[in-house]
């Protein structure tokens, strides 16, 4: 049993003209990143910008990666959350139209009978949906630390690397932006249970 | 262990991560005796929960194959030995939107678009200056712009050398916005062999994932140099019709930079 070639493995072969290697690589990764820019961006389309900018850029500028410096995953996420970020600059005014739906769509999930716990109430489908749209509101900050580390569940250390700060950082950005989704749940669906 | 001790250990807990088993055992008996830190912790662990279900149910969500292939295109424009030329990078950017197009015009497209837009500007400013080298434009067309462009154009391959001038005219009374590239009457310093030859071409194909022009819109034609190659990732035409050799093609392109159409010039 052969164990898959590495990313950088793959990267390499496809710099020396390997074209599957390359298709390999792009296959490996581009779901990862689509979602990424999708949770982040709240948009398919903007997702698929994302995909095609991060593996053009690899295209053009491959040899800019340094494997010293971390594995080719966070190198590509640190390229799609560049991307991300300067997207959501551009369309500062869609983040407050996401709070919005955000509102909107937990309201609507409000539960009906005041004695029952909320949690159980909402229906499966409708809890990620309004989930989704809270982690959409959150601060980017908190968004891309919630995004990576408990979405894409990559480790803390890879987290740290694609977002460029210490591991604490990571750390205390997730643990914050657990506290605000969960106030944002609480307030908005009407949990109760907490003092 | 106190409640401040818990709060740094209850995304952890929450999380499944790593955690030695005394802590967790102490942690769980703070939960169970103060009814704050238990609620929450209630709440943490139906966040991952959730967490959990949307990566499962967006596990499958993937980026359309479109991107693939221009992914795929754009690597080969680079690192196939049959692409030497960038041409397929400039197709491929028809099928990518507007902030797709702006990345691939850096480096030496920039080098490359500047040249080109100075060529055009000399030659606009030297059509006013040269009363003697201008002409009328033909009946019924309007000039509408005068682009100069070559997909191989470098910093040590002037645009002047390789590539093409052409005015596209619009007829817009009787052709219903439809574009044609003719050749006007223009100093003759900005004649280009390629210019000068007589060109059999083919009929503009609309290239997929772009939408039609529209007829109101100024258009450019761009003259670049392709492989067989290029044409199959575009599905202009078959490989066999070229036998891999090189071969140049007008791509027509929008106000806004994409490609819209492109044709075979024999």
């Amino acid at each position: 049993m052969t164990t898959p070639p590495t990313d950088e493995t793959l990267l390499q072969t496809a710099l020396q003209g390997d074209e599957g290697a390359f298709v390999a690589l792009y296959r490996r990764w581009q779901g990862p990143i689509y979602r990424f820019a999708r949770q982040m961006c709240g948009s398919e389309p903007a997702a698929e910008d994302v995909v095609q900018d991060v593996f053009l850029a690899l295209v053009q500028d491959a040899r800019r990666y340094d494997a010293e410096r971390g594995p080719l995953s966070a190198y590509l996420y640190g390229i799609a959350r560049h991307l991300v970020l300067r997207r959501l600059r551009r369309e500062g005014v869609r983040e407050a139209l996401m709070e919005t739906d955000a509102v909107a769509a937990l309201q609507e999930t409000q539960p009906r009978h005041d004695d029952t716990d909320a949690f159980d109430l909402i229906d499966r489908r409708e809890s990620i949906e309004a989930v989704q749209r809270a982690i959409g509101s959150l601060p980017v900050s908190y968004r891309e630390a919630i995004v990576l580390c408990d979405v894409q569940e990559l480790p803390y250390e890879q987290a740290a690397l694609v977002i460029g700060c210490p591991i604490g950082t990571v750390r205390s950005r997730l643990h914050r932006g657990r506290a605000l989704l969960a106030d944002k749940l609480r307030a908005r669906v009407g949990l109760r249970g907490i003092a | 262990m106190t409640c401040d001790d818990y709060q740094g250990l209850i995304i952890d807990i929450a999380r499944g991560d790593a955690v030695d088993r005394a802590s967790r055992e102490e942690a769980r008996r703070h939960a169970a005796l103060c009814a704050q830190c238990g609620a929450q912790q209630q709440e943490q662990q139906w966040l991952t929960a959730q967490f959990r279900a949307i990566a499962q149910a967006d596990a499958q969500r993937n980026a359309p194959e479109r991107v693939e292939i221009a992914a795929l295109a754009a690597w080969r424009a680079t690192y196939t030995s049959a692409s030497q030329s960038p041409a397929a990078a400039v197709v491929v950017t028809a099928m990518l939107p507007r902030t797709t197009t702006a990345r691939v015009l850096k480096g030496p497209w920039l080098m490359s678009g500047l040249a080109a837009a100075g060529l055009a500007a000399a030659a606009m400013l030297t059509m006013f200056l040269w009363p003697t080298s201008t002409s009328p434009s033909p009946s019924g067309r309007t000039p509408v712009t005068t682009v100069v462009s070559s997909a191989r154009a470098t910093k040590s391959e002037p645009a002047t050398t390789s590539g093409t001038v052409a005015t596209v005219a619009r007829n817009t009374e009787s052709r219903g916005g439809r574009e044609d590239v003719v050749p006007t009457e223009r100093p003759r310093a900005l004649r280009t062999a390629s210019m000068t030859k007589t060109a059999q071409r083919d009929e503009f194909l609309p290239l997929p994932y772009v939408e039609p022009l529209r007829s109101t819109e100024a258009r450019h034609v761009v003259r670049v140099s392709m492989t067989s190659g290029d044409e199959m990732i575009i599905g202009v035409l078959p490989a066999d019709r070229r036998n891999g050799q090189p071969f140049e093609a007008d791509v027509l392109v929008g106000e806004d930079g994409i490609a819209r159409a492109i044709r075979v010039v024999r």
